[in-house]
């Protein structure tokens, strides 16, 4: 299928696996875990654009089941739920960085056998 | 039966743990009162096992003081006691040995002594429902339950490698237990009543043969380490040479014995095919166990290591009687676990007593005691004696009819098993009388130097039973025999003959 | 017939034994002597009572104490038979024991441990006495493994000596070798006959590969405990033991059980004629061997200990050609005239303080009188120069060995080419050499202890013993006189009351016939005059070399035989050899099996090994568990791909 005659979901498809995939990268390779929190937000936010994407353009056009919202009603919650999700991994890191003055992610590896 | 008959089993069974619970609940103190109380408990244990014995009515072909509650009906499983010949035997050894153990490590336990007691209730508890239980799920958890105080007692009152002997000795065992419990499984569900009940499963006739194998191989490994048989046998030189003399005494006198006692029971009469079909083998790990255990005594220096290898040498005995199929052989091997238990119980008692005066295993370190010490030396070489099958005592008539049995066996090739396992005959005087001669003959030097104290009154005491046992055997076997006649020929028939397999489809 | 006062025979001693085991040291010393000499006493009349019982009508007393055991088609009682072999012997048992009883209250006075000693004496003629009178084989088995016990006990007696327990050591071990042998005869004859009653067995008709094997296999217990080659090599040791220890075990009662079981089982081995020729021929290598030996050795007891087994031999050469009669009257005569001697050679002992090299004495007729003289009575007997007892003993076993027809059935090889015709008189040949063998080395030791000069030391003074040592030495001199009465030539005695007291005639019926025909009636003129002039040349060469001479004889000897004779001194080296081939590699054996067996494999590979797999494996996988949640999440989030991988496209 031509990418640029095709669906006009795809494009919106493309740009959110590519945010996502940008995000996944800068969990595992950044070292600071500020940016490592901004990196998780950006999944979420790529997560809520493949949402908003099959919402504006679904799978089965005109589907009976009235008002096809589920799409938006989804982001709200990923929305709510980043929210929530970067407090706390800020409260976490700044508790962190009091007992040891750095954030660099390598430093916190007291969790292994 | 009346109510005290039918419940007799139940109470011998599980007064011990009586004890063991006012034991616990007693405020801590001096040792004294704990010993004080397990001594009465298991005195009292014997003393109640003695109607069993005097009430056993011999070749009735059920099981005496049978009781049978039910328990999980919907699992299957219930508290199924009773005993046969050669349960009553075993469970008469254990309740007569509990007493002598408690008193034996009077003076040499004195740390947690309440701790160390209770474990040797618990134990004895556990060794009375092995060998009463007639339901494979109670079998198994009194199996299980076996472990743990034994490992206590190797553990925290152990000599100096102790924790590795212990969890050698749990991890061994252990795994052998888990493949026979997937095994009990598997009998459950295919014996066609759902039932775990050992009687039911006997009746039930038999599972195909090449099932059969897998499943007898799961049983007989799970005994096979407890004897143990050769080659599976390196636990036990260091659970006894780590353990303390009580922890040896009731560890060679009964727990291994239920390693045996599982073969008569369970392994061979439930798999009587694939029994037949391994009898060979396992009388060949017999004669190698008895000739490559006593070479290894030759080759040690320390006693409750040599000892502990003249055990293997004296159960290959009982394997090779018990593979044997003939009525001679089996009367022998059973009698033999008896004698075993007498013999090798009362040799770790000795050391013991040695040890708890020179604090010394080493056989370099030893001799003369005999100049200094007499009764030590004299009660010792009794001992020594029945531990060599002299005519007279004890050791003799089992180790005798073994050896003729296996001769004289058809169904396995027995002549060449018994002529090399006589040999044993001869190693046995060469380890024994060696070692003897190493720790009492000669000139009284190094531990013996300065004069060890001679056996005391409790010591006295706890050595006179075994004493007399051993000649009474020697000299009148024929009641033990009587009594295990008919399991024996019941056992014999069943194996070497055994019914036609199940007609009802194998599962899957 | 059967009675009920048999068991009383073993019994009383062992009730002796008890008594004198258990509460002899406490007792005071006069109370123990009684208890022990009367226990044995009182057998001794038990049996005699019986012996006499015996006649025409009734042949044997029989008793079955109880039943011992039993277990499928097994069935062993505690039964004893008297009849006329076990009947005499019991006597000679309970007889020659209660003289040495009596002489070890003499011999025991001083050594603190006295009542052990009889206890341990009066638990062998308990032991010995249930071998003889047992009407089965386990029965006999476990007396024959009782002497065994009782003889590791008393000669390791003074056992703060390692040497001393060592040897009671080898005994026991040696024996138990033996032992083996016989519990496997047993084995056979049961599952073949389905019995181990030795009336049923002397009934039975035995196949002969079953005869040879169960012979054979009884035979090796024999050689233990009868001390023939191989396994005699336990009995000179046994000489560490006290005197009288070594007159009643070792040269009068226990080594003789081997002769008497194969006596008793005289059908079996009838049956058996290839073991029969192997018995000769083990009896004969045997009686030369020893006699060898036997003539350069220094030590009195050592003397006499390899005279034993040379002697016994002879009594295997006898039952061996067939002539059971021929063999058990010298293992009687053998009794009175060996414990003479060495009891006699314990009162020499006791006399010089406890000296027993034969270098270090001489003249002692002068010293001790009466020991001198029952030792010239007992080495006349043995030596046979003059007709008493051991001169037609052991002639006799020559005469019949010469005369048997029992091999000339029997051929080399299976396929039958050299019939063993010569066999008979080939042993009757070595036998005659070792006849003269035993002359000289019995008359070198009379000559060295009693002619000449006191060579010992001057501290010594030698004295004679007491008379409850004396007296015993007397009574079996007179035994050892008495005794022709009973090896006296059928021919001689024929239809004169003396002919009853013939041990061949009092035997008739008792063992059975060998095949190949009874041997023909001989002259023993010939016979006699040979065996004469045999002693008489054994006796001059002594004469000639020590009489006058003393230990100068012994250094003519070496001067012109030196290597033979030092080989011979030192016991042909056999304790070496068994040493270098059997001891040391076992042991080796055993410690090598330990090292690289249970050690090495079983612990190592196995048992740490698999739990040392496992940790590896844990350490190798716990790297994964690095405390990086990067890569935690990472890997996370690898196996959700994976996974949605699977689900969404694969399926």
């Amino acid at each position: 299928m031509d990418f640029f005659h095709a669906h006009q979901a795809q494009h919106y498809l493309v740009l959110g696996a590519l945010l996502f995939a940008l995000g996944a990268a800068g969990v595992v390779l950044r070292r600071n875990a500020i940016i490592v929190l901004m990196s998780i937000e950006l999944m979420l936010n790529a997560v809520n654009l493949t949402f908003l994407a099959f919402a504006r353009f679904p799978l089965v056009p005109n589907s009976p089941m009235g008002s096809f919202l589920s799409g938006h009603a989804a982001v709200f919650f990923v929305i709510a739920t980043a929210a929530a999700e970067a407090a706390v991994g800020l409260a976490i890191i700044i508790a962190v960085f009091r007992s040891r003055t750095s954030v660099n992610v390598d430093e916190f590896d007291t969790l292994k056998l | 039966m009346s109510f005290v008959e039918s419940h007799l089993l139940t109470l011998v069974i599980f007064l011990p743990v009586l004890g063991a619970v006012l034991i616990a609940l007693l405020p801590r103190g001096e040792g004294g009162q704990h010993k004080g109380i397990a001594f009465l408990f298991s005195l009292l244990t014997f003393l109640i096992s003695i109607p069993l014995w005097t009430g056993f009515r011999a070749g009735s072909g059920r099981y005496a003081f049978e009781q049978r509650t039910e328990w999980a009906p919907a699992l299957g499983f219930s508290y199924h006691v009773g005993l046969d010949g050669v349960a009553l035997l075993l469970f008469l050894l254990t309740t007569f040995l509990g007493p002598l153990v408690v008193l034996s490590s009077w003076k040499y336990i004195q740390e947690r002594v309440n701790l160390y007691c209770i474990a040797l209730l618990l134990l004895e508890t556990a060794m009375l429902g092995t060998l009463g239980a007639l339901d494979l799920v109670l079998f198994y958890v009194f199996w299980e339950a076996m472990l743990i105080p034994m490992y206590l007692l190797i553990g925290v009152w152990g000599s100096e490698r102790r924790i590795y002997a212990a969890v050698k000795f749990f991890l061994f065992t252990f795994v052998g237990s888990v493949l026979m419990l997937l095994a009990i499984f598997w009998l459950w569900s295919n014996a066609g009543r759902k039932s775990f009940d050992y009687v039911d499963l006997l009746n039930a006739g038999l599972v195909d043969p090449s099932t059969q194998n897998w499943l007898f191989l799961a049983f007989a490994l799970a005994f096979a380490i407890k004897v143990p048989v050769w080659p599976l046998h390196t636990w036990l030189p260091d659970a006894h040479t780590e353990a303390p003399a009580a922890g040896s005494i009731i560890l060679a006198g009964v727990m291994l014995k239920m390693g045996t006692y599982g073969f008569v029971r369970y392994a061979m009469p439930l798999f009587p095919q694939a029994a037949l079909a391994w009898a060979p083998t396992i009388a060949v790990l017999g004669v190698i166990g008895i000739i490559y255990g006593s070479l290894m005594c030759m080759a040690q220096t320390d006693m409750k290591r040599l000892i502990a290898y003249s055990s293997v040498a004296h159960l290959g005995f009982v394997m090779l009687g018990l593979s044997a199929l003939t009525p001679e052989a089996v009367s022998g091997a059973v009698l033999q676990m008896v004698n075993h238990g007498i013999s090798t119980g009362a040799l770790f008692l000795m050391v013991g007593f040695l040890y708890e005066r020179t604090h010394t295993r080493d056989l370099s370190a030893y001799g003369g005691v005999a100049k200094v010490a007499p009764a030590i030396a004299a009660t010792f070489l009794v001992v020594t004696l029945s531990s060599i099958g002299l005519p007279g005592t004890n050791g003799f008539v089992g180790e005798f009819l073994v050896l003729i049995g296996t001769f004289a066996s058809r169904t396995i090739g027995g002549a060449p098993l018994a002529v090399a396992g006589a040999t044993g005959v001869i190693l046995g005087a060469v380890y024994m009388l060696w070692m003897y001669q190493r720790v009492f003959f000669g000139p009284p030097r190094k531990a013996a130097e300065h004069g060890i104290p001679d056996l005391t009154v409790r010591e006295w005491v706890t050595l006179a039973p075994i004493l007399l046992a051993i000649v009474a055997i020697g000299f009148v076997p024929q009641p033990l025999l009587s009594v295990v006649k008919e399991p024996v020929d019941a056992f014999v028939q069943r194996v070497s003959r055994p019914p036609p397999v199940r007609k009802a489809e194998v599962e899957r | 017939m059967e009675v009920s006062w048999l068991h009383l025979v073993p019994l009383l001693p062992l009730i002796g034994a008890a008594v004198c085991g258990l509460v002899g040291k406490w007792l005071p010393k006069g109370w123990v002597y009684a208890v022990a000499l009367a226990s044995v006493l009182l057998s001794f009349l038990v049996g005699l009572r019986a012996f006499l019982g015996l006649d025409e009508g009734v042949q044997l007393f029989h008793q079955l104490a109880f039943n011992w055991f039993s277990a499928g088609s097994l069935r062993v009682d505690m039964a004893f038979t008297f009849d006329r072999l076990s009947g005499a012997l019991t006597l000679v048992v309970t007889g020659v024991g209660f003289l040495i009883h009596v002489y070890s209250v003499g011999y025991m006075d001083e050594d603190p441990g006295y009542w052990r000693y009889f206890a341990y004496l009066n638990l062998f003629i308990a032991a010995m006495l249930t071998l003889v009178l047992g009407d089965n084989l386990v029965a006999m088995f476990v007396g024959w493994e009782g002497v065994g016990l009782c003889s590791y006990l008393l000669i390791g007696f003074w056992f703060t000596d390692e040497e001393k327990a060592s040897a009671g050591r080898k005994a026991f071990v040696v024996n138990r070798i033996g032992d083996f042998g016989f519990l496997i005869g047993i084995f056979i004859l049961f599952t073949q006959l389905g019995t181990v009653s030795i009336a049923q067995i002397n009934s039975a008709v035995i196949p002969l590969g079953v005869a040879s094997l169960a012979a054979l296999c009884l035979f090796i217990g024999a050689t233990g405990k009868s001390a023939q080659i191989p396994l005699y090599i336990w009995l000179p040791d046994a000489m560490a033991g006290p005197t009288p220890v070594s007159a009643l075990i070792h040269a009068a009662t226990m080594v003789t059980a081997g002769v008497y079981m194969v006596a008793r089982l005289s059908h079996l081995y009838v049956s058996a004629p290839g073991v029969m020729a192997a018995v000769a021929v083990v009896g004969t290598i045997t009686a030369i061997w020893s006699a060898l030996i036997a003539t350069s050795q220094n030590d009195i007891k050592k003397v006499l200990a390899y005279s034993t087994v040379s002697q016994l031999g002879f009594m295997f050469i006898g039952v061996g050609v067939g002539a059971f009669f021929a063999g058990t009257l010298h293992l009687i005569t053998h009794a009175f005239f060996k414990a003479c001697l060495f009891l006699g050679a314990g009162a020499v002992i006791h006399g010089l303080h406890g000296e027993q090299d034969l270098p270090r004495m001489g003249g002692l007729r002068k010293y001790m009188p009466s020991t001198r003289t029952t030792f010239l009575i007992a080495t006349i007997a043995i030596t046979g120069i003059l007709p008493l007892s051991g001169f037609f003993s052991k002639d006799e076993i020559l005469a019949q060995a010469l005369h048997t027809r029992a091999f000339s059935f029997l051929t080399l090889t299976p396929s039958g080419s050299m019939r063993l015709t010569w066999l008979g008189p080939l042993i009757y040949a070595v036998g005659s050499f070792v006849a003269f063998l035993t002359s000289f080395y019995m008359w070198r030791c009379y000559f060295l202890a009693f002619s000449g000069e006191y060579r010992g030391p001057e501290t010594v003074h030698p004295h004679e013993s007491p008379p409850v040592m004396t007296v015993p030495l007397w009574i079996l001199a007179g035994l050892s006189v008495v005794g022709l009465l009973l090896g006296l030539p059928p021919s001689w005695v024929h239809g004169t009351a003396l002919e009853h007291w013939t041990w061949e005639h009092f035997t008739e019926g008792v063992f059975a016939r060998p095949r190949g025909d009874a041997p023909g009636e001989f002259s023993p003129a010939l016979g006699f005059g040979i065996a004469l002039l045999v002693g008489w040349l054994g006796w001059a060469g002594s004469y000639a070399l020590y009489f006058k001479r003393g230990l100068l004889g012994d250094e003519m000897l070496s001067a012109r035989l030196g290597p033979v004779r030092r080989a011979l001194a030192n016991k042909l080296y056999v304790d070496e050899l068994y040493d270098r081939v059997i001891v040391r590699p076992l042991w080796a054996l055993a410690r090598g099996l330990w090292r690289v067996v249970d050690a090495t494999l079983i612990d190592g590979l196995f048992v740490n090994g698999i739990p040392a797999l496992i940790a590896w494996v844990s350490a190798m996988a716990r790297r994964f568990q690095n405390g990086d949640v990067q890569r935690y999440a990472a890997v996370t989030a690898l196996g959700v791909a994976a996974l949605l991988y699977v689900f969404l496209v694969r399926s």
